[in-house]
């Protein structure tokens, strides 16, 4: 115990002289140990957001496009037939598993009311039942009804701030927009979304799908994506299977064919941003123990310096009566200590830094234990290691001889 | 045991180097024993093995042949940790310059050995305090060596050395940095301390200061030359 104090004290006060020395050779250790702990701040904040955000899509929603989520193979893909509403419909007459089938064509329009304009507005075409594959409610209003949607009128539920840019609060149902140019009757208007990955949710408008092709279908060669949501959640993979035999059938597949159509989860999402982001934080560790080790190896230097300087004190530690091993113990102990002042600097700078990232940018961070005990911890372990050696040294150091260095 | 009788007992001691062509024999054939509460000056030329002799003694270096018993245990037979206990315990060195730890202060420099053989955190303030106000710093024990005269830091190097009651004082040319006053000081507080019951060993190569000593060991080229008992 008494040891450990000297040590410290002994580390601190070389620490307070040798300043430039000490910072200098703590930057490798404070770089490897701010580039960790910011990191793994940022990815742990980044992880948790990534999560809230996706969860707030549904997980018991399935989506059916000419596309696969996020990795596919877009050459061959784009060959496919489109979908078209018949493969909805032949769905919801057959499946067994599904709840809601909904056909979708996202758009894009701008909306105007007077002198007021909304641009680059998503315009999305769906059936009535998309109220209910899409949490799509309005607050106030109504959605549009079945026979609306089968006459293809011109009736509109706004997304919040579209409402909110061209109305005065509570005065958008009943009045007439005009999208694109063409007369639409708002009917309801959603309740406020939010945002996802930077994206508002609340600048959308919705409108019965013949409605839409009849003036703003501009991705015809696409088709239409058709949303489902299954009867239970529990049974995801199960409906999953039950629409692709369905679909096949629909499409008239022979066995051994693949399929030509591509039926996609929010998981797949989360799947693939988690191997992004784990390959990302290989990388960076791989950074940070690099730079560790180069701190690792200014620390060893400046330990074997060290160790030089105070050949004669070494010599009379042991003519008073240090063993080899206490010598051992007490460089070690030193070398640790200077790591460890490196890594607490590292820790602080790291969170400083993640901390900034998340205040002007969208990326939360969150400061957890776990980065300080690695931070500390890793800058610790590297002491040690690398002031094995020059505390070896130290300790194999010859009494007489060390006594006599000049 | 007959070993009993005497503290040290040295036989057929030989340390020899070989740096080139040439060995030399920096200790060449020394027997010797010392017994309790002597006072021993150790004299001779530059280069005839006075240090050579000490460091042997002080369990700080191992003769090439021959055997040393101190206290009765054979010291040829100890390991590393065995050894820095002997020297913790049953010796204390103190050194032509000094050799303080010179961020420390003066008590932490005599509590130094204390903390090596694990005496508890009270009696070794309590200790440490006697052994600096035994020889006369009392007042300085919060200095560090940078603000302490050439004497002084002797003293406090003396305290160290006495501070665990070892069983021998061995001093290698203790005056050697010091002035001619001081240099009768740091004597006349040795033969205080052998007059308390300490057993001394003093290197030195001025007549003035072997005269404090009971015995005198004259060494030439590695050999005991002349081995005399004052008025003996
Ligand atoms: N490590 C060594 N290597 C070679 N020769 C040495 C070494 N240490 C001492 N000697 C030689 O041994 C002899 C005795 O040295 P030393 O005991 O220091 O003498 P003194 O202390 O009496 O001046 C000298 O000739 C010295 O050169
Ligand atoms: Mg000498």
């Amino acid at each position: 115990m008494r040891h450990i104090y000297e040590a410290i004290l002994i580390s601190l006060s070389s620490i307070k002289e040798n300043k430039l020395r000490s910072f200098l050779t703590l930057l490798g250790i404070m770089i490897g140990v701010t580039t960790i702990i910011f990191i793994h701040s940022v990815m742990k904040g980044t992880e948790k957001y990534i999560i809230g955000q996706l969860s707030s899509l549904g997980s018991n929603s399935l989506y059916i496009s000419k596309f696969t989520w996020m990795e596919n193979d877009w050459r061959k893909e784009i060959k496919r037939k489109p979908l078209t509403e018949k493969h909805a419909d032949f769905i919801r007459e057959n499946s067994e598993l599904a709840e809601y089938v909904t056909p979708v064509i996202n758009s894009w329009g701008n909306a105007k009311y007077k002198d007021n304009e909304v641009r680059n507005i998503l315009v999305v075409g769906s059936t009535a039942d998309y109220e209910f594959t899409s949490d799509a409610t309005p607050g106030t209003g109504r959605f549009f009804t079945y026979s609306e949607n089968d006459r293809n009128s011109n009736v509109a539920v706004l997304g919040y701030e579209v409402s909110s840019i061209l109305f005065d609060e509570g005065e958008s149902v009943g009045k007439n927009v005009k999208i694109n140019g063409h007369k639409y009757l708002v009917i309801g208007v959603l309740p406020k979304k939010g945002e996802i990955f930077g994206e508002s949710l609340d600048k959308q408008i919705i409108i019965p799908i013949g409605s839409l092709k009849k003036y703003f279908w501009w991705g015809k060669r696409h088709g239409v994506d058709i949303k489902v949501t299954a009867k239970d959640p529990t049974m995801i993979n199960q409906t999953k299977s039950e629409l692709t035999s369905l679909l096949r059938t629909a499409r008239g597949l022979k066995p051994g064919d693949d399929n030509d159509f591509s039926i996609n989860e929010i998981k797949q999402i989360l799947d693939f941003l988690n191997k992004v982001t784990r390959t990302l934080r290989l990388l960076i560790i791989a950074i940070g123990a690099m730079s560790l080790l180069v701190g690792g190896i200014g620390i060893m230097n400046v330990m074997l310096v060290t160790v030089t300087q105070r050949t004669r004190e070494i010599g009379t530690r042991k003519a008073i009566g240090a063993t080899s091993r206490l010598i051992m113990f007490q460089f070690t102990t030193e070398s640790m200590i200077l790591c460890m002042v490196g890594g607490i600097a590292g820790t602080l700078a790291g969170f400083t830094a993640a901390s900034l990232i998340s205040r002007f940018t969208p990326l939360p961070s969150a400061v957890s234990l776990s980065s300080v005990i690695i931070g500390v911890g890793f800058s610790a372990l590297v002491g040690i290691i690398f002031g094995y050696f020059p505390a070896k040294k130290a300790a194999d150091l010859n009494p007489i001889e060390a006594l006599r260095y000049e | 045991m007959i070993m009993d009788e005497y503290l040290i007992k040295i036989e057929d001691l030989f340390k020899t180097y070989q740096p080139g062509e040439e060995v030399i024999h920096a200790l060449n054939n020394v027997s010797l024993t010392v017994k309790r509460n002597e006072y021993i000056a150790v004299m001779g030329a530059s280069g005839s093995g006075k240090s050579t002799l000490m460091n042997i003694i002080g369990c700080l270096d191992t003769p090439t042949s021959g055997r040393y018993f101190l206290n009765g245990m054979n010291v040829a037979g100890m390991n590393d940790v065995q050894l820095a206990s002997v020297r913790n315990k049953e010796i204390g060195f103190v050194f032509q310059t000094f050799n303080l730890l010179a961020r420390s202060t003066a008590l932490s420099n005599v509590e130094l050995p204390l903390i090596y053989s694990k005496t508890d955190s009270d009696d070794r303030k309590k200790r440490a305090e006697e052994a600096l106000t035994r020889v006369g710093l009392g007042e300085r024990m919060k200095h560090r060596p940078n603000e302490l005269s050439g004497g002084q830091k002797q003293r406090v190097a003396i305290a160290r050395a006495l501070v665990n009651r070892p069983s021998i004082i061995l001093a290698d040319e203790p005056t050697g940095n010091l002035d001619s006053k001081t240099s009768m000081e740091i004597m006349q507080l040795f033969k205080e301390l052998h007059e308390e019951g300490n057993t001394l060993i003093v290197v030195t190569h001025e007549q003035d200061i072997a005269d404090f000593a009971q015995r005198i060991i004259r060494l030439k080229d590695g050999f005991i030359e002349h081995d005399t008992l004052k008025g003996g």
